[in-house]
C-alpha cells in the first residue's frame, strides 16, 4: 500500500518517499491513535474484548515498525531474486 | 519467526478442495518452500510428450532444452491439467481453499477454480518468466478479481523496485519493465494453450489460461492508459500535499 501511495504521489507530481523513510512515522501515528482509543474504551464497562483487539492491532503496528529495518524484509527479498 | 508469523514452518501449505455436483471431492495439496516460494512437486516416473520443453516452446523461453528437457510449468501443472482435462468450464463446484491463516470458500465454476489453481502452480513452478510472480503466489489470494490482481501486481512490483534501490541498483518507478513482463507472460500463456490443445484439453483449463491472459492484458491497459483514478481515490489521505511521503 505504501509503495502504491508513492507511485501515485509521483504520478501527481508530488515527492515520493521510495525509501520508506516516513512509513515508520505513519505507524507511530497509528500507535498513538490506538493508545488513546484504548484509554477511551477503559472508561466503558465490559469492553475488555475491544481493548484486547486494539492491543493486538497495536502489536501489528509495532511489528511493522520493527520489521522495516530487520529480518522480515530480508525474508521477503528472497522471493524477488534481486539480481537483475 | 517466518513470514507466516509462525515459528516452525519450512513449507507453506495451501489446500484446494473441490466438491463436485456428483458428490466426489478432489483435493490439490499445494506445498511451497517458505523461503523461495517454489512449488514442491512430486516428480512422476514418466513425463508425457506435451511436457517436453521443445513441445510448443514459448517463443521467449530462455531455457536450454539440452539442459532442461522439460517445461517446469508443464511438469508442475500435470496433475491439475489431467483433472480439468474433460471438465466443462461451467460445471459448478464448491471450492474451499485452506491455508494456515484462514479458509476461503466459494460456490463457483470449474473455470474459476482452474484459474486460481493454475495461477499459483505456474507462478511457483521455476518457469523463469512466470517466477517473477512468485511474491504474489507467496501471498496467494484465491479467486482474485481483476481489481485485486491489478492492485497486488503493481504493489508487488514496486516493492521489488524498493529492494533494487536498497541494493544500489536502478529501480523502475515508471513500471516500464512490468509492462514488458506482462507481455512476456502473455506469450507464455498463449504457448501453453497451444501445448494443451495438442492433448485435447479444450475447455476449463484452456479457458482458465485465457482468463489469466486477460488479467495480464488488463493490467497493461491500466498502466498504459493511465487509468489509475479508481485506485487513486483510495489514497486521498496520503496524496494531500505535505502529508506522509513528502520528502
Amino acid at each position: 500500500m505504501y509503495m502504491m501511495t508513492q507511485y501515485l504521489r509521483r504520478h501527481r507530481g508530488l515527492a515520493p518517499d521510495w525509501e520508506m523513510n516516513n512509513l515508520a512515522k505513519t505507524y507511530e501515528g497509528i500507535t498513538a491513535v490506538n493508545t488513546a482509543f484504548i484509554e477511551r474504551l477503559k472508561t466503558i464497562k465490559h469492553e475488555e474484548k475491544s481493548i484486547d483487539a486494539l492491543l493486538k492491532l497495536d502489536c501489528f503496528a509495532y511489528y511493522i515498525n520493527l520489521s522495516l529495518s530487520d529480518k522480515i524484509f530480508h525474508d521477503l527479498k528472497g522471493l524477488y531474486n534481486v539480481e537483475t | 519467526m517466518n513470514l507466516n508469523g509462525s515459528a516452525n514452518n519450512d513449507v507453506i501449505q495451501i489446500k484446494y478442495r473441490l466438491l463436485l455436483n456428483n458428490g466426489t471431492e478432489k483435493v490439490f495439496d499445494i506445498k511451497l518452500n517458505s523461503t523461495s516460494a517454489e512449488y514442491i512437486s512430486k516428480m512422476p516416473p514418466e513425463l508425457p510428450q506435451w511436457t517436453e520443453l521443445d513441445f510448443h516452446k514459448c517463443p521467449n523461453c530462455p531455457l536450454d532444452p539440452t539442459v532442461n528437457m522439460f517445461c517446469p510449468a508443464a511438469i508442475s501443472s500435470m496433475e491439475l491439467i489431467e483433472f480439468f482435462k474433460d471438465l466443462p468450464s461451467i460445471e459448478p463446484v464448491c471450492l474451499r481453499v485452506e491455508t494456515e491463516q484462514r479458509n476461503y470458500s466459494k460456490n463457483t465454476d470449474m473455470q474459476t477454480a482452474a484459474t486460481s489453481l493454475l495461477g499459483i502452480i505456474m507462478a511457483t513452478s521455476r518457469c523463469p518468466i512466470l517466477s517473477k510472480l512468485k511474491p504474489m503466489a507467496r501471498f496467494h489470494l484465491p479467486f482474485a478479481s481483476i481489481d485485486e490482481t491489478r492492485y497486488r501486481t503493481i504493489s508487488m512490483y514496486l516493492l521489488g523496485q524498493f529492494f533494487l534501490l536498497k541494493e544500489g541498483k536502478k529501480p523502475d518507478w515508471d513500471l516500464t519493465e512490468l509492462k514488458k513482463l506482462n507481455k512476456d507472460i502473455n506469450w507464455v500463456n498463449i504457448a501453453f494453450i497451444a501445448r494443451l490443445r495438442h492433448i485435447h484439453v479444450d475447455d476449463s483449463a484452456v479457458n482458465a489460461l485465457i482468463r489469466l491472459t486477460t488479467f495480464d492484458q488488463d493490467i497493461n491497459f491500466t498502466i498504459t492508459e493511465d487509468s489509475v483514478t479508481a485506485i487513486e481515490q483510495l489514497f486521498q489521505t496520503f496524496l494531500a500535499s505535505g502529508s506522509t511521503g513528502k520528502a
